[in-house]
């Protein structure tokens, strides 16, 4: 075989090889990979694997257990990506807009999700992700504890002074040292006093500046010391919180996290239900409103394949299997029907989901074209912790942080 | 090149190529990229970023007032567990230095805190400095004292957290063992029939033959302080609670890169400074060494 005739040979074996791998491709599904965490696999690695068996353009690859984070940052980020309210707008370069995408789409049902769960993750007019599931302040009971001190269970209609009346008849020591507490304290977060300071008819930021310092603001942070200091029905920083609403020897927690719930329902014998959040000086909106999402890598090799995913993960059957397999609250409101179509007496803990469902409505999210985060954990949050040292007072505390909050921000942005 | 000349450099290059190839990859190219990223906008989660010449490092050193703060922290933490590190290994090298029966056993009781992993330590040190029933508080109490906030108060949490640290001293108390152990006996005996006492021996034998030792344990400490981070970390939880008070340099660095939002580009610059300031303070104990430092000549 000469020269000329090895060549030829050789080209038409690549050209075959390569059309073949071609053929292969186009026959392939399109991989979509999405990390989640393992303690998901059992519940939902079942619905993804029927989901890959009725598509054969799409399959999803979930990365069980895998660090979404380190991903992105070694530059190989999944197709989708798990973000909240919180986070787009630091991720917004980060996310593919899906508003052309939802146009088109015929299967989504836009109208299903909570209004503002939805438009929480909208940015400059771009719907970044879509929702699956939320979190929102509630009153936390233990069930067992206010049997025991015969006081009724938390109502819908209560004010602050009812929840003192009764943490205080739910508060006991021997001697000099707590044996259970009305109520729990919450440290080093915003999780409880923000939401003190916003049914006191204060918040975070008003008009585009940190507006902690204003009097409604002070009334808030004011309930959220005495109740350590004054009423003595919360742990301070130096008491011994006795293991925290968990411990079994808390009778309430204020605002608590709806991502307890699995760990809440692992602790035997700790019967316990939610309640709306008691209406504060002003108002009983404010328990905080967080949400988690699906949003779709702005670099995905194929988008319509990612977005694909991504409606099925916030698809009505989906959230369906979520909630009932992991108690994920839902975001969409069929699902949430359903939910609340279920007897009362057939749930499980929490039960009272009329609560769940309601603190939708008034809760309030968060800041977010603001680095909130960072300027509410490094700057403020210290000022709030020395007001529940007693160094500071609550006025003290809040013109403080405000100032060091407003400097802060303008640094930043 | 002749063929011995190419022959050396093919073997050089055959041994010494693996670890230059790892040095290049795990040390060299991170910090050049770290000096460019220092220099950028970079977040983790924003592929986009653009050149901002020296605003980190005026951000940074101008108006970051949490950065000043986690700055002035890691000075007062490292300083006190570095002079308090040192003397508890000098000392408890010096007790170990004498004829006693189960030295090998003390030693190891010594070196032991050092393989336990930090959280466990941290749990420990949580348990005992608990403010409410913690072993200490309980002995405080029952000694007719006063008991203290330790790690739950801004005030004294620092503290607690400088007396948690020093249960690592069993590297440095282990350094100057081995150097007590070099130093002739001869020399006390020689002084000891000179009529001299416990601390003219110390002073004039001990302290003069350890020294070169001496200056490298304070290198170790200095720096092993200044980047102190997982004790930090885990008694802050993660954000120097309570108000900042355990808000250490590095703990504050991490926070820059890996949480919301993601600044990898002022972490960098904070990196850099950092970098210097450990050179700048190595180069000191290198002069400070000259004054005490003795040699053989």
């Amino acid at each position: 075989m000469n020269k000329f005739k090895k060549i030829a040979v050789v080209a038409i074996a690549f050209g075959l090889l390569t059309s073949a791998q071609t053929a292969i491709s186009n026959a392939a599904p399109t991989s979509v990979s999405v990390v989640m965490p393992n303690q998901w696999k059992d519940a939902l690695a079942p619905e993804i694997a029927k989901f890959n068996a009725a598509n054969s353009d799409v399959n999803i690859n979930v990365l069980w257990g895998a660090a979404q984070d380190q991903l992105i940052a070694a530059n190989k980020a999944p197709d989708i990506i798990n973000t909240g309210d919180l986070y787009i707008v630091a991720q917004r370069n980060l996310l593919l807009d899906l508003t052309p995408f939802v146009k088109k789409s015929k299967t989504i049902n836009v109208k299903d999700f909570y209004p503002n769960l939805y438009s929480a993750l909208a940015f400059q007019g771009k719907q970044l992700a879509l929702p699956y599931r939320f979190n929102v302040g509630l009153l936390y009971y233990n069930k067992t504890l206010f049997d025991a001190a015969k006081v009724a269970y938390p109502a819908k209609s209560w004010t602050q002074k009812n929840l003192i009346a009764a943490a205080t008849k739910l508060t006991s020591a021997s001697g000099s040292t707590a044996t259970q507490w009305g109520i729990t304290s919450t440290f080093g977060w915003w999780g409880e006093w923000l939401i003190h300071v916003r049914q006191a008819g204060g918040d975070w930021l008003q008009d585009g500046a940190v507006a902690l310092d204003s009097p409604a603001a002070i009334t808030g942070l004011t309930f959220f010391r005495d109740k350590v200091t004054k009423y003595k029905v919360a742990p301070g920083p130096k008491d011994d919180s006795l293991g925290g609403f968990s411990g079994g020897k808390s009778a309430m927690e204020y605002g608590g996290h709806t991502g307890n719930w699995p760990s809440y329902n692992s602790v035997k014998g700790l019967n316990w239900d939610i309640q709306v959040l008691p209406r504060g000086s002003k108002t009983a909106n404010g328990g905080e409103l967080a949400l988690e999402a699906w949003g779709v890598n702005a670099k995905t090799a194929n988008a319509a394949a990612a977005y694909k995913v991504a409606e099925y993960l916030t698809s009505t059957a989906f959230l369906s299997v979520q909630w009932n397999s992991l108690g994920l609250p839902p975001t969409r409101i069929s699902v949430a029907n359903a939910a609340l179509a279920v007897p009362f007496a057939s749930r499980k803990s929490p039960q009272n989901l009329e609560a769940l469902f309601a603190g939708v409505k008034t809760g309030m999210t968060l800041p977010r074209t603001i680095p909130f985060i960072k300027v509410t954990q490094e700057v403020v949050q210290p000022f709030i912790d020395k007001m529940l040292e007693g160094s500071l007072s609550p006025a003290d505390a809040a013109g403080q942080a405000t100032a060091a909050a407003n400097k802060a921000l303008s640094i930043l942005q | 090149m002749s063929v011995r000349n190419r022959k050396d450099t093919r073997n050089f290059f055959a041994f010494a190529g693996i670890s230059m190839i790892g040095f290049a990859t795990f040390y060299l190219y991170p910090i050049i990229r770290t000096v460019y990223m220092s220099f950028t906008n970079t977040s983790i989660m924003d592929p986009m970023h653009d050149m901002i010449g020296w605003k980190n490092f005026k951000r940074a050193i101008v108006y970051d007032d949490v950065f000043h703060l986690a700055l002035r922290n890691t000075f007062r933490y490292a300083i006190a567990v570095a002079i308090l590190k040192l003397l508890l290994a000098l000392f408890a090298a010096l007790l170990l230095n004498n004829q006693i029966k189960g030295i090998g056993f003390f030693r190891s009781v010594f070196f032991m805190p050092f393989v336990i992993p930090t959280f466990a330590v941290s749990y420990v040190f949580r348990f005992f400095f608990h403010p409410a029933n913690g072993l200490v508080n309980r002995i405080f109490i029952n000694l007719g004292l006063k008991p203290s906030g330790w790690y739950a108060d801004s005030r004294t949490s620092l503290i607690t957290l400088v007396v948690s640290s020093l249960w690592g001293f069993g590297v440095p108390m282990l350094i100057f063992l081995a150097a007590l152990q070099q130093v002739p006996r001869d020399l006390y005996e020689v002084a000891e029939l000179d009529g001299a006492t416990r601390w003219q021996k110390f002073k004039a034998i001990t302290m003069p033959a350890i020294s070169p030792v001496l200056f490298f344990n304070i290198m170790l400490a200095t720096i092993d302080s200044l980047k102190s981070f997982d004790l930090a970390f885990l008694m802050g939880h993660g954000e120097g609670y309570p108000a900042n008070s355990t808000l250490l340099y590095s703990v504050y660095l991490f926070n820059q890169a890996f949480k919301n939002p993601w600044s990898l580009g002022y972490a960098s610059a904070l990196a850099l400074m950092f970098f210097v300031i450990l050179l700048t303070l190595t180069g000191v104990n290198f002069l400070l060494s000259r004054l005490y430092v003795k040699t053989e000549n």
